[in-house]
C-alpha cells in the first residue's frame, strides 16, 4: 500500500495572535475524499492553503509526496484566454497536455472550450478549473468552495468527477458549506469551530 | 526542470496572445515617449543624435512598471497565481517568467531603437547590441522579482515604480554609454555585466521567499 499524499503534524496557523486552530494531525491516503466543514472564519481556507504549501504553518510539520494543487471556487485559469488553451496552459506545466482532452469531455466542455474564461458563468467556471485540476491529476487537490456557485444538477456532476479523481489515486480535501452530496461519498468529515478540530 | 520553464514561458505568451496586455500597455507608450522626446530634443540632428541613446533606455526602464504587472498581479487579479505556485516549483516559475520578462523588454529596446533610427534618423553602436541584451535582463530581473513582490494589495503596487526605476539606474547609464558614439565601451559593458549577474542571481535567490506567504 503507497504512503500518505499529505501527513500534517501538530500543525497550527496564528492570525492577529491568535492560532486559528488546535494543533491538527491529517493523513490523507492516496484515493480518498476528505470534507472540510465550519462557520465562515473557523479556519478552512487556511487549513487547505496550510495541506496545499501555499501557506506556512505557524507550527508543526507538514510533508507532502507529490504535487498539491490549490483552486478556490472556480479560479485558477487566465480569464483572457479560451477554456480550452488555459486549460491546455495549466496542464503543460506538469506535462500533461495529452490529458486534457478527456478532462474537458470529463466535465462536459467540450462546447464551451473556445469561449474565453472570462465570459463564462461562475458554475461554467467551476467545471473549467476542475478540468484543469483533472489534467494535472495532482497528488493531493484542495478545492475551496467549489459548490458555492453550482445547481442541482451541477452538484450531482461534482461529485461524478471527484469520485474520478479519487479513483485515478488523487487525495481530495474539499471545504464546503453544501456538504451533504459530498458527504454521501466522503471518505472523513473534518468539522472545524471554535478553534477545534473534530473528525466524523 | 527546463520543460516546465518553457512551459511557463509558453503560457505567458498564450496569454499574451489571447490579452495582448504587454503590447497595448507598451507599445503605445514607447512610441508616444520617442516622439515626445524628440519634439523636446529637437530638431538639430546633433542634439538629437545626443539623446537618442538615453530617449530609448529611458522609454525601456520606465515600460517596465507596467509590465511588471504581467509578472505576478495580473495572476493575483485573475486568482491563478496560487495554481502557478502550487503546480512550478520556485525555480522554474523565476525562470520561466524571467524568459518572458526579457523577451517582452528586449522587443520593447528594439522597437525604440527602430523608432529613433527612423525619426532621429540615428544608428547605434555596434556595441548597443550587447547593452541591450544584457541590459534587459537585468531589468527582466528586476521586473520579476518586483513584480512578485508588489503584486498584492494598492500599497505595494504604488510602490513598483519608486523601487524600479532607481533600481535599474546603472542599466540606464551603461545601455546608454554603450549606444553612444565616441564613448570606451569596456567599462560600461563590463558594469552592465556585472550588475546584470548580481540582480538575476540576487532575485533567483530571494525568489523563493518572495513567494512565501
Amino acid at each position: 500500500m503507497p504512503g500518505p499524499v499529505l501527513r500534517l503534524a501538530a500543525v497550527t496557523r496564528v492570525h492577529g495572535g491568535r492560532p486559528v486552530w488546535a494543533p491538527l494531525d491529517l493523513v490523507l491516503q492516496p484515493g480518498t475524499l476528505t470534507v472540510v466543514t465550519g462557520p465562515n472564519g473557523a479556519g478552512k481556507t487556511t487549513l487547505l492553503r496550510v495541506a496545499a504549501g501555499l501557506t506556512a504553518p505557524s507550527s508543526g510539520e507538514r510533508e507532502c509526496a507529490g504535487t498539491a494543487l490549490y483552486v478556490r471556487g472556480g479560479a485558477g485559469l487566465r480569464s483572457a484566454q479560451t477554456v480550452r488553451d488555459a486549460v491546455l496552459g495549466t496542464a503543460a506545466l506538469v506535462g500533461r497536455r495529452d490529458a486534457v482532452p478527456a478532462a474537458l469531455g470529463l466535465l462536459g466542455l467540450a462546447a464551451l472550450a473556445g469561449r474565453r474564461v472570462g465570459t463564462l458563468s461562475a458554475g461554467e467556471r467551476v467545471r473549467a478549473a476542475l478540468a484543469a485540476a483533472v489534467a494535472c491529476a495532482p497528488a493531493l487537490l484542495c478545492l475551496d468552495e467549489p459548490t458555492a456557485a453550482l445547481d442541482e444538477a451541477a452538484l450531482a456532476d461534482l461529485v461524478i468527477v471527484l469520485e474520478a479523481m479519487r479513483t485515478a489515486g488523487t487525495a481530495l480535501l474539499v471545504a464546503t458549506h453544501q456538504p451533504d452530496p459530498l458527504l454521501l461519498v466522503a471518505d472523513a468529515h473534518l468539522v472545524l469551530g471554535q478553534g477545534r478540530v473534530r473528525l466524523r | 526542470m527546463s520543460g516546465q520553464v518553457l512551459a511557463v514561458f509558453r503560457r505567458e505568451l498564450a496569454v499574451e496572445r489571447a490579452g495582448r496586455e504587454a503590447l497595448v500597455t507598451t507599445v503605445p507608450f514607447v512610441a508616444a515617449f520617442v516622439v515626445l522626446a524628440g519634439l523636446a530634443f529637437g530638431p538639430a540632428p546633433a542634439q538629437l543624435a545626443a539623446t537618442a541613446p538615453g530617449t530609448v533606455w529611458l522609454a525601456v526602464l520606465v515600460a517596465t512598471v507596467p509590465l511588471a504587472r504581467t509578472v505576478a498581479g495580473a495572476e493575483v487579479a485573475d486568482d491563478t497565481w496560487d495554481v502557478l505556485r502550487g503546480l512550478v516549483p520556485p525555480g522554474a516559475l523565476f525562470a520561466g517568467k524571467l524568459l518572458w520578462a526579457w523577451s517582452a523588454l528586449a522587443l520593447t529596446w528594439l522597437l525604440g531603437q527602430g523608432l529613433v533610427g527612423v525619426l532621429f534618423e540615428v544608428r547605434p553602436a555596434p556595441q548597443a547590441i550587447y547593452g541591450g541584451a544584457v541590459g534587459t535582463l537585468a531589468l527582466a530581473a528586476l521586473t520579476t522579482g518586483l513584480g512578485v513582490l508588489t503584486a498584492s494589495g494598492p500599497r505595494r503596487r504604488g510602490l513598483l515604480a519608486a523601487l524600479v526605476l532607481p533600481a535599474g539606474l546603472p542599466v540606464l547609464l551603461a545601455g546608454t554609454q554603450l549606444a553612444a558614439e565616441q564613448t570606451a565601451a569596456l567599462p560600461w559593458a563590463v558594469l552592465a555585466t556585472l550588475y546584470a549577474a548580481v540582480v538575476v542571481t540576487t532575485v533567483w535567490a530571494v525568489f523563493p521567499a518572495l513567494l512565501e506567504e
